[in-house]
This record gives C-alpha cells, structure tokens and sequence, in this order.
C-alpha cells in the first residue's frame, strides 16, 4: 500500500469527530422533538378526556334531546339529568295529574334553578303551601323569570293559607316593583 | 431523497453535506436496514443503534475520501460497512476469542479493510482536537465538513476570509505536530496505513 499522507488521515479523523458531533446534535434534535410530541401527545390526551368528560357532563345534564323530550311533553321535568325513562314516568304522572307521585319521587335537593323552580310550582298545584312557602323560604332563586314567577305564588300562598294581612303585606313588598304592578 | 442525491450533497460539502448526513441518519429505510444487518451479527439494539451513528459516519467519510463505488444501491454499501463494524465491535468485545475477519467474507467487496478508519484513532484525534480550543476545533470541524473559508468566517464571526485561512493553517499545523509527538498515536497509524 502506498504511504498516505498523514495530513489527510488526520483530516479524515478531524472530520470523523467533527460528523459524530453533527450526528450525536441530531440525535439530540430528535429527542427533544420527541419529548415535545410526547408531551403534545399527553396534553392532548388530557384535552381529549376533560372534552369527553364535560361532553357525557353536558349532555346528563342539559341534553338538547332530554330538553327537547321535556318540551314535547309540555311539562316540567324534575331532574331532567336522570334520563328518558324517568322523563316518560314524570310525563305520564304529569297528564295523569298526578302530581304528587312526581314531587315523591324526585329528589328533595334539585341542583338546578329550574328543578327547583317546578318543584315549588308542582307543591302549589297540589296545594301543599306550607312544602311550597319552605322551599321558596330554603332555596335561593335567582333566575328573574323563575323568582319573579315564585314570589307571585309566595303571595297567593299566603292568601291560600289565610296568613293575615301583616304577611300578605311582607310578602307584597318581596316581590319585584314589576310583579306589585300586575296585582294592583 | 435519492441516493444520488444524498451522495452529491455528501461531496459537495458544507450546508449540503450536513443536512445529507443528518437526513441519512434519520432515514427510516437505511436504519432500520442497517439496523437488521447489524442485530443479525448478534448484536443488541443499544449496541446496533451505536454501531449505525458509526455506519453514517463512515459512509461519509467513504464519500469525502472519494472512495464510495457506486457499483450497487447505497443501502447494500451501509450494509457492508455495517458487518465489517459489527463483526469488528464483536472481536473487540470478545478479544480472547478467535473471531477473526479473516473467515469473513465482505459481500460485493466494494471496501478496502484499509479504507475503514480506526475507533482507537478517531478517540485520540477526538481528544487532541478538545485540547486545541473551541475556535481552532470549530475551523477545523467545518473545513473537514467541506465549508468554505468564507462560510467558516461568517459562522464563527472571525475578522477575514484570509484570517480564517490562517487560523486553519496554524491549527491544522498545530493538531499535525501533536500527533507526530504522540507515541501511541504513531504506533496506532503504524499499525493501521504504514505497515501494510
């Protein structure tokens, strides 16, 4: 073999060390790019269960279609998160007039304004003004429609109750300027 | 990417050359090919993986040296240079048994065993390169790469091209005249180049 020159031998070690530099940067480069996908990987898991989760969430407790069921009975529905078939055995209490069975059956702490609000109606209906006056005293509404709607029947439940007019009067001034209009 | 253009940027040097070895090495088919090749001698994948860094850096250092045939695909030229270093990592590892590459037979002999550099070799240059300062290393690194003088100026902001040159020069004089002074070197490059 011919006698190569040492200059180029020791360039080509120069550039071995100089590649594996290069290389070993590269190899760095792709691990951080992986750690980054993993780690998108896992945020995206993340995002992907809390959307699933408040998805399922959403749709137990305000589902357009148990809405839409509700509004095509035309009736109230207390706790309408607890599905159709509940739904159906309310509708059916409900047309029947059987109002008593739904406020039984339904639990006695409705999480949502607008259960409560149909409990407190569906005691009026049924004439149970002492349940009706300790729900409205109990429960905080603050829906305008629902509280401007149970102040008014606070009202005839006093009349119902035959409180005398010191109550009358206390539960007039509760109620909205709007609400005192109408009964004048 | 082809391997005519992956060959074209090795030897063209500089930016192109860079990204052709880093392409290479990242390159799906020639690793997992490499890698077979490799695991196939016996070798683990931690082992495999290491020995393919060492593959790509060959296959460049083969390119730079024009000493690359392109007789068959590229792929089959890794995998040669794949075997040699594997069965050379395997005698390393078993030095007391007889696992000579004199049994084994390089298919498609496209490489000269004298043409593979030495690992030994490549750690003391490594070493010696660390000790001649990150300027002179980085000049040095990037000529061996194929930059221009003018690139190397720009990219480690060196005052002229002709500075650069001489800058190069002298370290190049510098890292030669460490290795002529090192014994252990001189018997390395005996062994390997001159006494064959």
């Amino acid at each position: 073999m011919k006698k190569p020159d040492l200059e180029h031998i020791v360039q080509d070690y120069v550039y071995r060390s100089s590649a594996k530099e290069l290389l070993t940067q590269s190899a760095q480069q792709d691990g951080s790019i992986l750690k980054m996908r993993t780690m998108l990987r896992a945020i995206a898991s993340v995002l992907l269960i809390v959307a699933t989760a408040s998805l399922v969430w959403k749709w137990a407790h305000e589902s357009p279609s148990l809405d839409s069921l509700i509004a095509a009975h035309e009736m109230p529905a207390l706790e309408s998160s607890r599905g159709a078939d509940y739904i159906d055995q309310q509708a059916e209490a409900y047309r029947a007039g059987n109002y008593a069975k739904i406020i039984r059956e339904a639990p006695a702490q409705l999480k949502s304004q607008r259960d409560a609000y149909y409990r407190a109606h569906l005691l009026f209906k049924t004439e149970d003004y002492e349940g009706f006056d300790s729900l409205h005293e109990q429960r905080t509404i603050s829906d305008p429609e629902y509280k401007s709607e149970l102040e008014k029947l606070y009202y005839l439940s006093a009349f119902a109750q035959n409180l005398g007019s010191e109550e009358l009067k206390r539960r007039f001034e509760l109620m909205t300027i709007r609400s005192q209009k109408q009964f004048k | 990417m082809t391997d005519l253009s992956i060959y074209q940027d090795l030897l063209a040097g500089g930016q192109a050359h860079d990204r052709a070895l880093s392409l290479l090495f990242r390159h799906d088919t020639y690793r997992e090919g490499v890698l077979a090749t490799i695991r196939s001698k016996g070798l683990n994948q931690a082992e495999a993986y290491e020995l393919w860094t060492e593959v790509v850096i060959e296959f460049g250092s083969l390119v730079r040296r024009k000493k690359y045939q392109e007789s068959g695909t590229m792929l089959a030229f890794l995998k040669n240079i794949a075997r040699f270093k594997a069965l050379n990592y395997l005698r390393d590892r078993r030095s007391k048994e007889k696992l000579g590459l004199e049994d084994y037979q390089l298919e498609n002999l496209t490489i000269k065993e004298e043409d593979l550099g030495s690992l030994e070799l490549a750690q003391i240059i490594d070493g010696m390169l660390g000790r001649l300062g990150e300027t002179c290393k980085s000049v040095l690194s990037l000529w061996s790469r194929g930059y221009s003088m003018k690139e190397i100026q720009e990219q480690l902001k060196l005052i002229s091209e002709a500075a650069t040159r001489k800058r190069k020069h002298n370290c190049m004089k510098k890292l030669l005249s460490n290795v002529e002074e090192s014994k252990e070197m001189q018997d390395l490059l005996k062994l390997h180049y001159f006494d064959q």
